[in-house]
């Protein structure tokens, strides 16, 4: 028997699923932040989740900031600064791609993977946390030489600080790399009537049109 | 663009103020630092990165002072109570609160910047001037007064030292250097990744604003910023004065000037924020006390997929619909608040949230209520928050639609129209609702589902059958729940929901459902009332303007925005 067609006021269009531990799944963005019947933000850190976004592109930034202001004003010691410019876009590059969750899935920052296809190159020196942390507190110290950097000393230093305790939990950075979607061809199947089963009775004759009075 | 206008006026209007204030502020002081005599001198050593630091300052004092006040929740709600009197679009702005938070905040870390950059300035041309023996005005007036007394103006004081160690080794640097540092960590630990993911390092990293305040207060008492002093200026004017003081031979003395004396500006920013720390300390001291307020729990239900039901009782509770109120489950946690929309109606005996697994606290407070060991966990409730929605109730037909989680308000919203409904109450103007519910998948609302169902009943046994008309759109459709809908196209309840009314996939197309009701009810004003995404506001701002009639006497659709 052929099933009866769906209702009209059925939207039939298919709509690829949203990813899980995707930020935007909660509601109203800009009204006031509060549960509907769960919270919103959830509390402490869940399994799995990385440290690597706990280290702000801010925290280099602020190194960065310090840099120009000491070369713009030719203060004493600008070399310094010089210097922590660099380190500072150094660092930010080295940030910019997340690293992926251990569980659910993890949202990837805009454009990030030419950056990751590059960090991945390094390999261990880029994917171990214990490594991180030395580097970070490596560049820091020449920063601190300079007043004007020497919050971007501080800054990385808490970078570092957090990256310690990430290893010492097991953290490392893993590349996020895209899977390819599947798309359920959904619509073109359900056109298909659903084939006979072994041993179904067979369909009964439609019944005749009824006929048109005259 | 009109109906912008109409919708926004209020916010739009306290943003260009606040703007205003700090465009005056920072514009006003900047002038007078770097134009008024009094700082003549102080100009001469630091140029125009005096007036940028103290531009900036002034700024930073009248943000820190406002920044405490739209997180004092219950002082809002105490306003919110009061003022009802005023219009309501006024007092929903205060649902904004967080909003305008962390305006202040870029702001304040905006200011701090500015402000860094002048003071880095400033101490490189003060150690600069210091250090210089050419003669020139700046390194004059360095060596000024270098004799014990306080009439300096150079607060470098020795010709071998570096801005860094100035820094460390004065108040206003040492506590400058520690509030710029707990203000970039405040800030980097609220992004909305952390706050979502990482709650509890948002939340304690957030307290720093203790360290903020306090170094802010302290950060002015050392009086480094020098300008002349009255007496000095009425005397020896630089205008008169200043060229006297780099010729120092003989020819000096014919004339009256002595060298000037210096005094430094009092700190001021205690004046600016004294009184929004007491009363933050005031809001937190009320917070803890309605905290002690006995909890009676009077029911506890496990509902599918991991929802908690708690229907609770507390003395002097007064709610209203779409409220939300925060709770705190010491035996779990003892400073974390979280905050839950209310999901029972005014008319209850007793108040209810539901809480859905989500995360560390939710999943250990569901634990804790399902084994109850030794007895079920104390809990503590602050609230209620939020702008009520009455509006919901004036308009003689209602469409709510509720989109995924967007559809617990609605909870306490059908409830409380059905009380009224039954209980024949005047103010409730409704006659008839058609509620939309969109959402992937039932499981976790099972619990909604259940209200739906109950309120069918209810209906069908009071003749009242149609003043309720409901719709579910499953959006997380796949094959087999297709099919399986399909095939049971024919039976009573829906296979899904178990609701007599069916279940419909895909989202819904709004304007069959715009002109249904257009059609039914041609000459009423109808609500409309979102909680759920901004595109679909949007299109279903859209339809109203569409369905609308020009002509007064027919159909009306009103898009209420933002209500929950």
């Amino acid at each position: 028997m052929r099933p009866a067609p769906l209702p009209a006021s059925v939207g039939l269009r298919p709509r690829p699923r949203q990813e899980e531990g995707c930020v935007r799944c909660t509601w109203p963005r800009r009204g006031p932040r509060r549960a509907r019947g769960r919270v919103l933000r959830r509390p402490q850190a869940r399994p799995g989740a990385s440290a690597s976004p706990l280290t702000p592109r801010a925290l280099p930034a602020v190194l960065v900031a310090g840099g120009i202001v000491a070369v713009v004003g030719q203060f004493k010691g600008w070399q310094f600064a010089a210097y922590s410019i660099a380190a500072g876009v150094l660092i930010c590059l080295l940030e910019y791609p997340r690293g992926r969750r251990k569980k659910g899935s993890t949202m990837e920052r805009w454009g990030q993977k030419y950056l990751t296809a590059v960090v991945k190159v390094f390999g261990l020196l880029t994917r171990n946390y214990y490594i991180r942390a030395i580097l970070h507190a490596a560049l820091a110290v020449p920063a601190g030489f300079l007043l004007a950097t020497i919050l971007g000393t501080a800054c990385l230093g808490i970078a570092s600080v957090i990256y310690l305790l990430a290893a010492v939990r097991g953290e490392e950075w893993q590349p996020i790399e895209q899977k390819p979607q599947e798309r359920s061809q959904v619509w073109t199947t359900i056109k298909q009537p659903p084939a006979a089963a072994e041993g179904a009775v067979p369909a009964p004759a439609p019944a005749p049109a009824p006929a048109l009075a005259e | 663009m009109g109906n912008w206008v109409v919708n926004h006026w209020f916010p739009a209007l306290v943003i260009a103020a606040w703007l205003g204030i700090n465009v005056f502020l920072f514009v006003y002081y900047f002038l007078m630092f770097d134009m008024d005599e009094k700082f003549y001198y102080t100009r001469e050593i630091l140029g125009s990165a005096l007036a940028w630091a103290r531009a900036s300052a002034k700024c930073l004092n009248f943000n820190s002072m406002l920044i405490l006040l739209p997180v004092c929740r219950n002082l809002l709600s105490f306003l919110r109570g009061t003022c009802s009197l005023c219009r309501r679009t006024m007092r929903k702005q205060l649902d904004h609160n967080l909003t305008f938070h962390k305006l202040l905040a870029y702001m304040l870390a905006i200011m701090t910047a500015v402000h860094t950059i002048a003071h880095l300035f400033n101490l490189e041309r003060y150690n600069d001037s210091q250090q210089a023996a050419d003669g020139s005005l700046s390194s004059v007036l360095s060596d000024l007064h270098q004799d014990g007394s306080d009439k300096w103006l150079n607060p470098i004081h020795s010709n071998s030292t570096t801005p860094a160690y100035v820094t460390f080794t004065s108040i206003p640097g040492l506590t400058g250097v520690i509030i710029t540092v707990a203000l970039i960590l405040m800030i980097t630990s609220s992004m909305e990744f952390i706050r979502r993911s990482y709650f509890e390092v948002f939340w304690y990293t957030h307290h720093l604003f203790i360290i903020y305040f306090a170094g802010l207060v302290i950060h002015g008492i050392a009086g480094l910023v020098r300008g002349q002093t009255e007496e000095s200026l009425k005397k020896y004017s630089p205008q008169h004065c200043a060229q006297y003081l780099v010729y120092r031979d003989g020819r000096s003395t014919h004339h009256h000037c002595k060298e000037p004396e210096f005094g430094g500006i009092p700190a001021e920013s205690w004046k600016w924020v004294l009184a929004p720390i007491l009363l933050y300390v005031f809001e937190r001291v009320l917070r803890f006390w309605r905290s002690r307020q006995r909890v009676v729990i009077t029911k506890v239900v496990m509902h599918p997929s991991k929802v908690l039901e708690l229907q609770m009782h507390k003395k002097g509770f007064n709610m209203e619909v779409g409220q939300y109120i925060f709770i705190n489950c010491p035996s779990i946690s003892v400073l974390e608040w979280h905050p839950f929309t209310l999901t029972s109606a005014p008319e209850d005996n007793f108040f209810s949230v539901h809480i859905r697994a989500a995360g560390d606290w939710t999943e250990n407070i569901i634990d804790a209520f399902q084994q109850q060991k030794p007895k079920i966990p104390r809990i503590e409730v602050d609230g209620p928050f939020g702008t009520a929605s009455e509006d919901v109730f004036q308009y003689e037909v209602a469409m709510l639609i509720g989109a995924g989680i967007g559809v617990t308000p609605f909870a306490s919203v059908l409830k409380s129209i059905w009380y009224k409904f039954q209980q024949a109450d005047q103010s409730l103007k409704t006659k008839k609702i058609y509620f939309y519910w969109l959402c992937r998948d039932t499981g976790a609302f099972a619990w909604f589902n259940d209200l739906l169902a109950s309120l069918e009943q209810e209906m069908e046994e009071s003749g009242k059958a149609d003043f309720l008309n409901y719709r579910l759109f499953l959006t997380g459709w796949n094959n087999s729940i297709a099919g399986h809908a399909v095939l049971n196209f024919d039976t009573v309840t829906d296979v899904v929901t178990g609701l007599k009314q069916k279940t419909s996939f895909g989202r819904p197309m709004w304007n069959n459902e715009f002109s249904a009701v257009a059609t039914a009810h041609p000459k009423s004003v109808v609500g409309v009332f979102l909680c759920g995404p901004e595109a679909l506001a949007k299109s279903l701002q859209k339809c109203c303007h569409q369905y609308s009639m020009l002509d007064p006497r027919k159909v009306k659709f009103y898009f209420n925005k933002e209500n929950f």
